[in-house]
Formats: structure tokens, sequence, C-alpha cells
């Protein structure tokens, strides 16, 4: 830890390094060179981003394939709409209700499937299960808004109430801001921690990692209280951003697939590649509304594109925007000493299992 | 006494309407082990295919479905073919997605084909309503539920009583001792996946005049035919018809003691409920006794 930079020790990290600093100059000032309509565009793509990104930690590094996901945002939003637009509670609070009950109920929904041995399909299914359910009850409860929402009333603005008027900078800035801190914390989760090691570990191969010692059950469900709270973020966000919370906008299986294939597109189980897809996914609705599409079909045609491209990285088996560009610099740039952190370890534990067992 | 009368014989009804959208799923969930999150969705195109075909009269509609089943048979036929079959050996994680993804793009698909939603088109059957002691069932519903009642007899003896149904049976109970007596797996599978696709496709140009059709309806087909399949379990394809008629009456019965949505959230909690707790569904019983003497045989010709 003495020199910072002796982490750029190969190509591809030099290269990464460009890329990310240069990435987060260009978002911190692109509030200032677009026109505001535009601020909210980068909201949406930044809220996309946070999304996936939460998504990805149980979705991409543990491969718990969750639909349940859409509870976790729908509680974001449902909870500043209940406590904040209806009871005037502090937003900043209705958020951290939003993630703790959220990260309670994805604790025990994770416990609850891997004590009872739920395999990843039946995961899937059950947890899409149990958000349809939701949506169901969210519909007939007028405690939710049954099918009319919840709408802002609210007068108050700026940081400390979490709403903003006629300038979006404020939102677009503020979801900046938890991307970058949640990034940097899970990053340094997954390198520094035991927890966050073992993730990819009981992704690969529960069994092994029970037996040697990983305490695989608990360590999924904290890996999913987690990914859900932190999804409940981006419900509280959007619904601030919005303005509008029902059943119809934050509860529907979209949602949970959007976050689901995003991951996926950019490449389950990087940190970056859920980020690069959000904000692509955002510049592509945006570019199709150029288009003079109509809107209703714009989310038609993105909607479209996203199962395509799905299909086709699974059907020829590249696994993401990320693996692509990293096979890609090191094949421009070389692979230098030795290759990058992530995969490397992940190889070795794959043959340090190997050895074992053969 | 006579609303419930109504609605048990409505619900039952629809549950014959399940059962048949469930065997086309059993067929390829069940019995090849393929996870098709898209089966709804070929319900979906047959709804559409029987809608824009537009048929007046009887013959007309039953021509129409027949048309759509052959789409529906020959887009799962593809699917299979070129999505699904070369991740066959890699398992679940990348069908569920594909088939996910695959039914996502169907959806959107007829969203920008047909934006109006709820359309239907009107009784195509010769005849009105039957009314009897108070209860009152409309045509299409009173035929689909016959028609239903057939092709699920018509399935059940291809699979227990033909050649074509003992490999696919074969190929279900062992895989390997499938390729080893010399059956081509591969078209087995793409058969019964477009077999399956059909049924479906089938039940959604019966469902049409019964229920308008929206895009979004292919994900709630879905999952409805993976609760029938689930809680009809592997056993056999009766565990699975049971199911479908279970689900049809639990709706309609549901609906007279909660409001329509808050029904629906209950029967998917129990699902939820169940795959905790039963994963292997409910209707398993007289499968799970015979297996074992079963797998002996398999072990005696390994």
């Amino acid at each position: 830890m003495t020199n910072p930079l002796r982490y750029l020790d190969t190509p591809l990290r030099r290269v990464n390094a460009v890329v990310v600093t240069a990435a987060l100059a260009f978002a911190l000032v692109y509030p200032f060179l677009v026109p505001p309509p535009m601020i909210g565009v980068g909201f949406v793509a930044l809220l996309y981003a946070l999304r996936n990104f939460t998504w990805n930690i149980a979705g991409g590094y543990v491969g718990q394939l969750s639909l349940s996901h859409i509870v976790a945002f729908g509680t974001g939003a449902f909870s500043v709409a209940v406590l904040t637009w209806r009871h005037e509670v502090n937003a900043w609070i209705a958020l951290v209700v939003g993630v703790l009950i959220s990260a309670v109920v994805g604790f025990l929904i994770s416990l609850l499937m891997s004590r009872f041995g739920v395999n990843a399909f039946f995961l899937a299914l059950g947890t899409l299960a149990l958000s349809l359910a939701a949506a169901g009850v969210a519909a007939s409860w007028t405690f939710l808004g049954d099918t009319n929402g919840i709408s802002y009333s609210g007068t108050e603005e700026g940081f400390a109430h979490l709403q903003w008027y006629v300038d979006p900078s404020g939102f677009y800035y503020t979801t900046l801001g938890f991307l970058v801190v949640i990034t940097i914390g899970i990053a340094a989760l997954m390198r520094f921690t035991h927890f966050g090691r073992s993730l990819p570990f009981i992704r690969e191969d529960p069994v092994i990692a029970a037996s040697m010692g990983i305490r695989v059950v608990r360590n999924q469900a904290l890996a999913m209280a987690l990914s859900m709270g932190l999804t409940s973020i981006a419900g509280t966000l959007i619904a601030q951003y919005v303005q509008i919370v029902s059943y119809e906008s934050v509860l529907t299986v979209e949602i949970g697939v959007a976050m689901m294939v995003g991951s996926i597109i950019g490449g389950a189980g990087t940190l970056a590649g859920p980020i690069v897809a959000g904000i692509g996914i955002a510049v592509l609705e945006e570019f199709l509304r150029s288009f003079a599409v109509s809107s209703a079909n714009v989310s038609s045609y993105t909607q479209i594109a996203y199962a395509v491209v799905v299909i086709l990285l699974l059907r020829f088996g590249t696994g993401g925007i990320m693996p692509l560009w990293e096979a890609g610099v090191r094949a421009v740039f070389g692979t230098g000493r030795k290759p990058p952190a992530v995969p490397e370890q992940e190889q070795r534990v794959g043959e340090l299992v190997d050895g074992r067992v053969g | 006494m006579s609303t419930v009368l109504q609605l048990a014989s409505t619900g039952l009804l629809q549950g014959l309407l399940y059962s048949l959208i469930g065997i086309g799923l059993y067929l390829v969930f069940t019995v090849m082990r393929v996870v098709n999150f898209a089966h709804g969705y070929f319900v979906l195109i047959g709804m559409y295919g029987v809608l824009s075909l537009g048929p007046k009269g009887f013959l007309p509609f039953l021509g129409a479905i027949v048309v759509a089943a052959a789409g529906g048979a020959l887009v799962g036929y593809l699917v299979q073919r070129f999505l699904l079959e070369s991740g066959l050996a890699k398992g679940g994680h990348s069908q569920l997605v594909i088939t996910l993804s695959l039914g996502i793009a169907i959806q959107y698909l007829f969203q920008v084909l047909h934006p109006e939603p709820f359309e239907t088109i009107p009784n195509p059957y010769p005849f009105e309503a039957f009314t009897s002691s108070g209860v009152t069932i409309s045509a299409p519903r009173m035929a689909a539920g016959a028609l239903s009642l057939v092709l699920v007899l018509l399935v059940s003896f291809l699979v227990y009583r033909t050649r074509i149904g003992t490999i696919i049976r074969g190929c279900s109970e062992s895989l390997n001792g499938a390729i080893h007596v010399g059956i081509n797996v591969r078209r087995v599978y793409r058969l019964t996946f477009a077999l399956g696709c059909g049924l479906a496709a089938i039940a959604g140009g019966l469902l049409l005049p019964i229920q308008p059709v929206s895009p979004a309806l292919g994900l709630e087909l879905t999952i409805k035919a993976f609760i029938v399949v689930v809680i009809g379990g592997a056993g056999s394809l009766w565990g699975t018809v049971a199911a479908g008629v279970l689900l049809g009456l639990a709706e309609a019965l549901g609906s007279l003691y909660a409001p329509g949505t808050f029904a629906t959230a209950l029967v998917y909690g129990l699902f939820f409920l169940v795959i905790l707790v039963r994963p292997q569904g409910l209707v398993v019983r007289a499968a799970a006794r015979i297996t074992p003497r079963k797998s002996l045989t398999k072990v005696g010709v390994g």
C-alpha cells in the first residue's frame, strides 16, 4: 500500500484507470455541457447503472438469479411515498427505512430459499411469484395507493429533502454520488474482505465452498440483503424524481428483467459491466427517441433490443461487454506482467480446487 | 348457491384450458428439463395468430387455430434448434435468461404490432350459451373446455400409448440410455419442444373468444403454466392436468372472497410456499413409489 501507482502494473489496468478517470471527469462536468432535459436523461442513465450494479451483487457475484429485486425497488419507492409524501417524514429517513426493509426481506428470502436447497431456476421462479404477489397486494391495498398510486405533495426542495423541482442536476449529482460510493465500497468489499472473496467461490461451487469452511447460506443471505437494500435506494430516487408511485410504475417484472439482463449484457460478476450497460441502455433509449419514435414504442424497441442482445450474448457464449473489452485491450496492448486480479484469482481458486479434487 | 355453482363451473372449464397450457410446458420442462420461460408467450402467439386471421364462423375459426398452432410449433422448433440446443449441456442458467428475454421480445413485438389492448373476436361457435339450473356458460367457454379435454386425452394417448411417446419418455428417463439405443435425441427434443409450443398456441386460439388479448398476458400465462407444472409434479401428465383444474377452481372461487388482484396475489403467495416446501410438486405420490424400481432396471441395462 506504499505507492498506489503500483496497482497500475499491466496495460489493461493502466487503460482502465485512464478510462475511469475520464468517465468520472466527464460525469462531473456533464450537467454544465447540456440543456436541462438532457440532465434528466443523465440522471436516468445513472439510475439504470445503479440499479444494475446493485442487482449484480447478488445476481452476478453470487449467481442468485433473483427477481425479488423488484420488491426492493418498489419498497424504496413506496417508503418515500408513504412516509415522506403522506406523513412528511424526512426523505432521507424514508430512504434508510426502505433500505432496511429491503435488506431484511432480501435476507429472509435468500435464507429461506437456500435453507430449503432451492436451485437457481426455482429461485428465479419463486422470487418472480413473490414479486407478482407483492404487486397484487400493492394494487389492492389503499395504504400503498391501490390502483391510483400515490402522488407527491410536498413543497420543500434541496439536498436535505432529496427533492429538486426545476433543475434535475441535484438528482444527477446525488445519484452519481451514490453510484461512486457504492461502487468503491463493493470493490473494496470484494477485494479485501473474506466475505466478499467468498461470493464468487459460492457461485462457482457451493459444495466445495462449504467444505472449505465458507458459511454458504449465511453469506448468500448477506449478499442478497446488501444487494436488495442498495437496490431500494434506486427506487427512492426515481420516486422522488417522477413524483408519482404506483404498483404499475415500480413493481413490474420489466424492472427486474431490466436489472438482470442489464447486468448480463455488461458482464455478470464484473464491477464495471452493469454500469456500462445501464448507461448504454439509457443512451440507446434517447437515440431511439431522436428518431421521433412515439414514446410508447421507444420502451418497446429498447425492450426488444435488450432481449435480442442478451439472447445473442448467451447463445454465442460471451460473458458480456466487460470480458470483451478486457480481451480487446489485451489484444491491443499485450498482457503485461500478469493478468488482472479478479479473473486470475478465480482461476487460481479453480486450479487449486481442481488440483485438490483430482 | 348458484353463484358458487356458476363460479365452480367456469373455474373448471378455465382450469381445463390451464391444463392444456400446462401439459405443453410439462412436455418441455418436466420431460426434457428445458426451462421455457417463454411458454406463455407461445399462448400469446396463438391468440394473436387467430386474431389477425380474423375468422368468421366455426370452421374458419378451427382452421385459424390449426394455422396458429403450426406457426407456434414452427417458432418453437426454431427456438429449440437455434437458441437452446447449444446450451442444453450448460443447464438452467442460460436457458432461463434466453427464454425470459425471448418472451419479453415477443411481448413487445406484439405491443408494437397491436397497440390496441384487449382485442378479441366475436363468438365463432354456432350456438350461444347454455343455461341449466341457474348456471349460464357461454359457448366459447364450454367449447374451449371440451376441446381442451379432448386434446389432453390425445396428448396422453400420444405420450403413454405410442412409439413416439415411449421415445419421449425414454429420453426423459435416461438421456444416455436413449443415446445408447440409437435415438436421435436432438430431433426428439426439437419435436417435443415444437409440440409443447404448438399446444400452447392451440390453447391461445381457444382462449381468445373468452379473454381479450393484450401483450402483458404472456407473462401471467407463463407463471400460471409453471404453477400448474410445479404443483402437478414430475410424476405423470395427469398431475399437471389435475393441477390445472385446481388452479382454475381456486381462481374462480377465490374471487368470491377476495378482490381481483388480491386473489391473484394469494395464488402467487401460495405458489411461493409450494416452491419452498415441496419443489417436487404436490401431486407426486404415485410416481415417487414407482421410480426406484425403474431406476434399478436402468442400472441393470447400463
